[in-house]
């Protein structure tokens, strides 16, 4: 049978197997619950079902889920009146002239300690490899906030990476020295 | 480069250190320190990725997506009277047959929602049959039903095949899928509507009898052990 001629549910269930593994990985980053990621996947891809002829574009499909998941996870925070808002984006950052990324350090650590609001685009960029644009689409801020953002995730790693460095020496990321600006 | 540029590049780089990787002309250039703090950067990008890709995905998660995006669905748009159906066919689930597995619920919705698979395509050849059961690693014997239809099918995102034969009992549909070990350890039977399946797993496979409500099982059980579990040779 031609691919055309197969119906919307064969489109659909190619997709859930294709995303739903990295999708869940996502929602798990996002929420870091297994039970929760699972709960935002299956909410999200029951939507998803429901819009699924609106998308035409084989190759939108992948950045549309990201976004139904991450509505879905945001509408899971206001249920719990957990949400807080990241205003601060459009705002210039400080680079020091000195950003030194070599210090041993257990990475696992540092991405539980980082505010989801950092790690979801680094998570979108390093994992998912999405571009600066795509992750603005799922993010539905610009390219410049998203850039911001990126930028101001690094930095918290940097500092947290500085914090743990002075509790624990596990060499699990040894880099040697970047040096400053001239 | 200037200060001030070292200082934009740094931040180009904290943004995105793939930046030169992306671009045909390299922005950093020759730039030894900015060199270096990509370079860390890259490296740190690895890390990250391993760490985040690490999460263990569960069992069965398509599947169960599969499943509970369907039947959320036609609640949805056929409103109360389909609810109230779901509601009666998980009953009948839960009284009669034992607790559906969700590629077995996939293949039976298949069946169901195909209907223009019945259509009669003349005499498919058994030796078309068993050259595409083959393919599957699945053995074909004929018994003398006349083959109808033969296609691929694509149930719960797996190539599978899918067979209507007339038989002297009437028309059967069987769909032989692809499984995973865990899935259907044990024969199992469902019905949904006016539709039954027998599900009988095989090696790397599972085999769907479906047939209208009045046929026995046990007669369905025995086509498809003649047909598709039967070792060759054997009368």
């Amino acid at each position: 049978m031609t691919d055309w001629l197969q119906p919307a549910s064969a489109h659909f269930d190619h997709a859930v197997r294709a995303f739903s593994s990295e999708l869940y990985q996502y929602a798990y980053w996002l929420c870091r619950d297994r039970h929760r990621a699972e709960d935002i996947l299956q909410e999200a891809f029951a939507r998803a079902w429901k819009q699924w002829h609106q998308i035409n574009e084989e190759s939108s499909r992948r950045s549309w889920l990201y976004i139904i998941v991450r509505h879905e996870f945001l509408r899971e925070l206001d249920r719990a009146g957990s949400r807080n808002e990241v205003s601060e984006d459009e705002e210039a950052v400080e680079i020091p002239s000195t950003v030194d990324f070599t210090l041993g350090v257990e990475v696992r650590n540092l991405l539980e300690q980082l505010p989801t609001k950092f790690l979801e685009p680094l998570l979108l960029q390093t994992l998912v490899g999405m571009s600066c644009e795509e992750i603005a689409a799922v993010m539905g801020i610009s390219t410049g906030a998203v850039m911001t953002r990126l930028t101001r995730a690094r930095l918290a790693l940097h500092a947290l990476m500085n914090d743990n460095h002075l509790s624990t020496n596990k060499p699990t990321l040894r880099l040697v020295q970047s040096g400053g600006s001239k | 480069m200037n200060p001030h540029e070292d200082s934009k590049m740094r931040a180009a780089l904290l943004a995105d250190p793939r930046l030169a990787q992306q671009h045909g002309d390299n922005p950093i250039g020759e730039n030894a320190e900015m060199l270096v703090l990509q370079r860390h950067l890259l490296s740190l990008n690895g890390a990250m990725a391993s760490t985040l890709g690490e999460v263990p995905i569960p069992d069965g998660l398509a599947d169960r997506i599969i499943l509970r995006a369907r039947y959320r669905q036609r609640s949805t748009w056929l409103g109360g009277i389909a609810a109230g159906l779901l509601l009666a066919a998980l009953a009948l689930f839960s009284l009669h047959d034992e607790t559906p597995e969700p590629i077995g619920v996939a293949m039976l919705d298949h069946v169901v929602e195909r209907a223009d698979e019945l259509a009669d395509d003349g005499d498919v050849s058994v030796e078309s049959v068993t050259r595409s059961l083959a393919r599957l690693g699945v053995g074909f014997q004929d018994v003398g039903y006349q083959i109808r239809h033969l296609g691929e099918c694509v149930v719960a995102g797996r190539v599978g095949r899918h067979l209507v034969m007339n038989t002297p009992q009437g028309l059967v549909t069987f769909i032989v899928l692809p499984k995973t070990a865990a899935e259907l350890p044990r024969r199992f039977t469902l019905t949904k509507g006016e539709f039954q399946a027998v599900l009988q797993p095989g090696a790397q496979v599972v085999v769907g009898a479906f047939a209208h409500r009045g046929l026995e099982r046990a007669r369905m059980e025995t086509m498809m052990q003649q047909m598709f579990f039967k070792p060759a040779g054997v009368a």
